[in-house]
């Protein structure tokens, strides 16, 4: 473990994490490391503890055992929020009725910045509608969030968690809301920001079918991490054959 | 009248602003639940002769951190926590006046409020204490608005969550105490809710919402105890129906605008 972590390229390290709602055994000893550049899909069925996983990671909730360090700092003294982008699951599930327009969400994932150095105005106004325009959603910067549809309205969240300029971004069940149509402009999208921003994304999903050509590395995660390696190599392994097979209790979709 | 105009105000744009967020928090009974336990402060303040108002607010902040605490650790609901804490702490003020004093025109005045006889310290008093209300609500506003949209991310990404939770908690119970003197205990989450509620309706920004609540709370104030002083009506009374009106004018505004 603490030759992974010495790398300087690892931005996340997540050790022999374990973790128990209550007697829920949700988590059993997962390492894993994230590093610079990757485009890593964690997929599990429901229930496998992805969310969890990543909640840890994020400090929102302490693990019974193991550790993380981000960009090489223990969690507990990590202070630099503007380095991670984050898109909850239920980001989409607020009350519709919210008077808040897009560009006041996306706004608001300037904060975490804000304690550092102070941004004017037309400073914040910039870096909204840059952010919007990656996510081609700049036309809809005056309106209401919950007019949107649950499509667009993930694309405003993937701007607020990528205007602070982040290294490293994290998607949870992205494409729960997006129309399967709509799949492929969405993973193209995420792969121009992984290209021209370098930006580490991190997406989870229950959904093997959403693995695409431009994910670079899978995590496979069933409380314990069963498979962690390259896309490709994925593709032939026990884990994954599994997976498809359908027989396996690993893509059973009860909680 | 003049006294009270200028109290009045400054109460009544606290509580606007800080009902905006507490609507979205889905706390808008927070207001009437405190206001309700705090009459055992009054209670106690008449029985040992101390400042009710002074003894209600001691009361009403530790009842308002109370709630919070057991939302989070006890899983009860937000909801569930004011509706207990409201109808003890007023049980407890019904038993509390009657061993005090019976039932007076002093009691009277903290149930339906006494805007009027407001004197020269409690009207700077309030203007202190709205000022620092509003003051800490802009201070930390994107802050705040933040954690009202989305708890979970606004933690993520690094605010200190808890602590602002409790700053809301702190300040809601100091504005319903302020928003006691002006239109009582019984009227008092019509403050809170009434002039927010109309910035929620048409609003499609958030801020925008915040200006509207404000001008509700002001036109209200101002028009309410002018009428209350020229018709001889209560002054609280007037003031409430006077934001009420605004409020179902808004609604016909927004039926008509779609
Ligand atoms: N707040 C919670 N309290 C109790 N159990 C929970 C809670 N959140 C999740 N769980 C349980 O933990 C397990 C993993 O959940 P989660 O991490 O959300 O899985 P995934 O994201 O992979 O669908 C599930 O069995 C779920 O029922
Ligand atoms: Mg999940």
């Amino acid at each position: 473990m603490a030759s992974h972590a010495a790398e300087p390229n690892t931005l996340v390290s997540i050790s022999d994490v374990s973790y128990f709602y209550g007697n829920n055994h949700v988590l059993d000893q997962v390492s894993l490391n994230i590093r610079k550049g990757d485009f890593l899909a964690v997929i599990g069925p429901n229930g496998s503890g992805k969310t969890t996983l990543i909640k840890i990671m994020l400090g929102l909730l302490n693990p019974g055992q193991g550790e993380v360090k981000l960009f090489g700092k223990l969690l507990r003294d990590f202070t630099d929020w503007g380095k991670i982008g984050y898109v909850p699951q239920k980001a989409t599930h607020f009350d519709p009725f919210f008077p808040i327009s897009v560009k006041e969400v996306v706004s608001l994932g300037l904060i975490s910045n804000r304690n550092i150095a102070f941004i004017s105005k037309s400073e914040e106004e910039q870096a909204v509608k840059k952010a919007l325009c990656r996510v081609e959603m700049n036309h809809l910067i005056h309106k209401r969030i919950g007019s949107l549809s649950s499509g667009q309205q993930q694309r405003v969240f993937i701007a607020r968690a990528i205007v602070s300029d982040p290294d490293i971004l994290i998607l949870d069940e992205p494409t729960t809301g997006v129309d399967a149509s709509m799949h492929d402009r969405f993973f193209d999208m995420l792969n121009v920001l992984h290209k021209e921003n370098n930006l580490t994304i991190v997406l989870i999903t229950h959904e093997i079918g959403i693995i695409n050509k431009h994910i670079s590395q899978v995590a496979c995660l069933n409380q314990k991490l069963i498979y962690h390696g390259k896309h490709s190599d994925f593709c032939n392994s026990e884990a994954f054959k599994k997976m498809i097979s359908g027989g396996h209790h690993l893509i059973s979709h009860h909680h | 009248m003049q006294r009270a105009v200028i109290a009045g105000v400054f109460i009544a744009v606290a509580c606007a602003v800080l009902g905006v967020f507490l609507i979205l928090r889905r706390e808008s009974m927070i207001g009437h639940g405190l206001a309700h336990a705090a009459f055992a402060g009054v209670a106690i303040g008449l029985l040992l002769d101390i400042m009710p108002l002074g003894a209600a607010l001691i009361l009403a902040v530790l009842i308002s951190i109370l709630i919070l605490k057991l939302r989070d650790r006890a899983g009860l609901y937000g909801d569930t926590g004011i509706a207990i804490f409201s109808s003890a702490g007023f049980a407890l003020g019904i038993i509390l006046v009657s061993m005090a004093q019976g039932f007076n025109v002093d009691l009277f005045s903290y149930l339906f409020g006494e805007i009027l006889a407001i004197d020269t310290t409690e009207v700077w008093l309030s203007i202190i204490l709205a000022a620092a209300v509003v003051s800490m609500v802009f201070f930390n506003y994107n802050r705040l608005l933040y954690i009202t949209f989305d708890w979970e991310s606004a933690r993520a990404s690094g605010i200190k969550v808890k602590r602002l939770d409790m700053m809301i908690a702190v300040l809601t119970a100091v504005t319903v105490i302020m928003g006691m003197k002006v239109v009582g205990i019984i009227l008092v989450s019509a403050l809170l809710v009434i002039p927010a509620a109309s910035g929620l309706l048409v609003a499609k920004n958030f801020k925008r919402a915040i200006i509207i609540a404000i001008i509700n709370a002001l036109i209200s104030v101002v028009i309410g105890l002018t009428l209350s002083f020229h018709l001889n009506i209560p002054a609280s009374g007037a003031l409430v129906l006077m934001s009420f009106l605004i409020f179902g004018i808004m609604m016909i505004f927004k039926k008509y605008r779609n």
